[in-house]
């Protein structure tokens, strides 16, 4: 008895912690930008690798939790960056003038865009989710270039040029809670029924539908979700760039989300977030390489994959991300998490040491 | 409970099950035996509207027509199919795996009820509760998967080659099992290749030759039958 209590008392001291750690982050962020350690540019490139991080995520519910292949999140993106950057460019400009009103509008043009994207999810999933197999893949693929090539030809969207004058309205502060309200939206999801519902798919569309899962409701409804997280996270982009034209959101943008996913490690939002933190980042850390930096992030990648191929930090999720009952160790073997695995590494490390100790002789 | 009545599965062209009619009726074990390729598995797949049917055909579960149904809405009439090849979710615990299979019940009393009788079955998933799914042995991974049908809480069992790749001690174990849920009012329809374990435990039986019923009957009736020992049970 006692000692269950114990261990309650264990597991809520440690979700207090990671809660904790969520303002302690912020605050020290924001005090190394005051005194000028981190610089604006560096501040920049966290702000972007913020909005890569809840791109990643979207992609990491429909790809990781539901077993579903996306292969255009750069066109919802691109949806919920054009949308919300002609509100706020050409519809609310006017009503635009202190903070407030202008705050208040970039929300309501935030979620029309990320709303617009998630319809246009929904208009794709409904005749694609119904096959099984790879044609999401094939469709998305398709529908992100199609919306590119919109994006070119109508005037409003400033066609080739793209729209440039966007405020700059997506300040750190911003992009710091939009993250964490996307995490504890997409943990929340996970954790419903129709989460675990996305995660049965995953694991055996066939068994699913036997257990009387709605399978094409379920899916639609997570790639739904997804494509609108993936529109805020475009509209935070367009008003963090101040521009945008339709050459941002090409498939080097999905195929840059997918990498910030696989390498962070697929199936967990902790670990996609931080695979877009590092890979956003990396780039400009090998940047006095000059040329060769693409070389070198291409030869890490590579490494990365040979070495972890469930991704750097694997399926684990971490602090206020980890929900449930607590992991059993068969559970943390196969999340194949950085830590988990180092320490098991250390643990038959030890183990033969002492093995080689005990038998050294017979062995020589 | 259930009658079937001119069932056809068609692929493309090719006729997978032939206008077949038959019953089970409430608390019984009924298997249907044949080769492979017979239809066995195309025949559980459109009772539980995972293939499309044709158009004569009727499905009747408990004065219900199935065939305009979706998989999940049959499930919720519990109507419940293991499906072959166990089909277990891997990186799920044994315990989670379960709860996936109480998916249609909301009611949190009934699915404790339901997860103690499932542990009193198979008293082997208790002791593996929070392992994966995964790392399960395969006589393990098939008391999971009809563990977790009868999660559902439905009424009638549809198994799919529960023998499958298992050593004859499992396949025993498993078969003991299908008999002790009979005697606690289940209604099973069996499709099986081990034809002899399938006919010992059935009271009725139907043999599917290239999707059409050769012959029907009381299983140890067909079990003493001429043409079965010879193709079947190698006799």
């Amino acid at each position: 008895m006692g000692k269950t209590k114990a261990v309650q008392l264990q597991k809520d001291k440690k979700s207090y912690v990671s809660y904790i750690m969520i303002p302690v982050l912020f605050v020290v962020i924001q005090i190394l930008y005051r005194t000028e350690i981190l610089n604006s540019y560096w501040y920049q490139i966290l702000q972007l690798a913020c909005i890569n991080g809840i791109v990643a995520m979207s992609l990491n519910l429909i790809n990781g939790m539901t077993g579903q292949f996306s292969l255009g999140q750069a066109g919802f993106m691109s949806v919920g960056a054009y949308t919300s950057a002609m509100l706020t460019k050409l519809v609310f400009q006017s009503a635009m003038g202190n903070p407030f009103a202008s705050y208040g509008l970039f929300f309501l043009a935030l979620l029309i865009g990320a709303a617009v994207a998630a319809f246009i999810g929904f208009l794709i999933g409904i005749p694609s989710l119904r096959l099984k197999g790879d044609y999401l893949a094939i469709i998305t693929l398709g529908f992100s270039e199609i919306i590119r090539v919109l994006w070119r030809v109508f005037p409003f969207s400033g066609r080739a040029k793209g729209l440039n004058g966007i405020q700059k309205l997506s300040t750190f502060p911003i992009i710091f809670v939009a993250v964490i309200i996307v995490m504890i939206l997409l943990r929340n999801f996970t954790k419903s029924r129709y989460g675990r519902g996305c995660i049965a798919i995953r694991e055996n569309e066939l068994a699913a539908e036997t257990m009387g899962i709605n399978t094409t409701k379920a899916k639609i409804k997570s790639f739904v979700f997804s494509a609108f997280i993936a529109g805020l996270g475009g509209g935070l982009y367009a008003h963090l760039m101040m521009f945008i034209n339709p050459e941002m959101f090409s498939q080097v943008k999905s195929t840059d989300m997918l990498l910030f996913l696989y390498a962070g490690g697929v199936g967990s939002y902790s670990s996609a977030l931080l695979g877009a933190l590092i890979f956003t980042m990396l780039p400009e850390f090998l940047r006095f390489m000059g040329e060769w930096r693409l070389v070198i992030y291409a030869l890490i990648l590579i490494i990365i994959m040979l070495n972890r191929p469930k991704g750097i930090f694997g399926k684990h999720e971490f602090g206020f991300m980890r929900f449930g009952d607590k992991e059993s160790a068969h559970q943390k073997a196969d999340n194949g998490g950085l830590i988990s695995s180092f320490v098991e590494r250390r643990k038959a490390k030890k183990l033969a040491q002492a093995g080689e100790n005990n038998g050294g002789a017979g062995k020589q | 409970m259930l009658e079937v009545k001119n069932l056809v599965v068609n692929y493309g062209s090719i006729k997978g099950v032939d206008d077949i009619s038959f019953h089970v009726d409430e608390g019984e074990i009924v298997t249907l035996i044949g080769a492979n390729g017979a239809g066995k598995t195309s025949t559980l797949r459109a009772l539980s509207g995972l293939n499309k049917v044709g158009t004569m055909t009727s499905i009747k579960f408990m004065g219900e027509e199935l065939t305009k149904m979706t998989p999940h809405q049959i499930v919720a009439k519990g109507l419940n199919h293991v499906p072959e090849g166990r089909r277990i979710f891997y990186s799920m615990t044994v315990k989670e795996n379960l709860l996936m299979g109480a998916w249609t019940d909301k009611d949190a009393a009934t699915i404790k009820k339901n997860m103690e009788r499932a542990y009193t079955l198979f008293p082997r998933l208790k002791e593996r509760e929070s392992q994966i799914g995964g790392t399960l042995s395969g006589g393990e991974q098939q008391m999971l998967a009809v563990a977790r049908a009868l999660m559902t809480g439905g009424k009638m069992l549809l198994l799919d080659e529960p023998s499958m790749g298992l050593a004859p001690i499992v396949v025993r174990g498993i078969f003991d099992i299908i008999q002790e849920l009979q005697k606690e009012g289940m209604t099973i329809l069996l499709v099986e290749q081990n034809a002899n374990m399938a006919l010992s435990i059935a009271n009725r039986a139907y043999v599917l030759e290239t999707g059409k019923i050769s012959l029907e009957g009381p299983a140890a009736e067909i079990k003493a039958n001429d043409q079965v020992r010879k193709a079947y049970l190698g006799a």
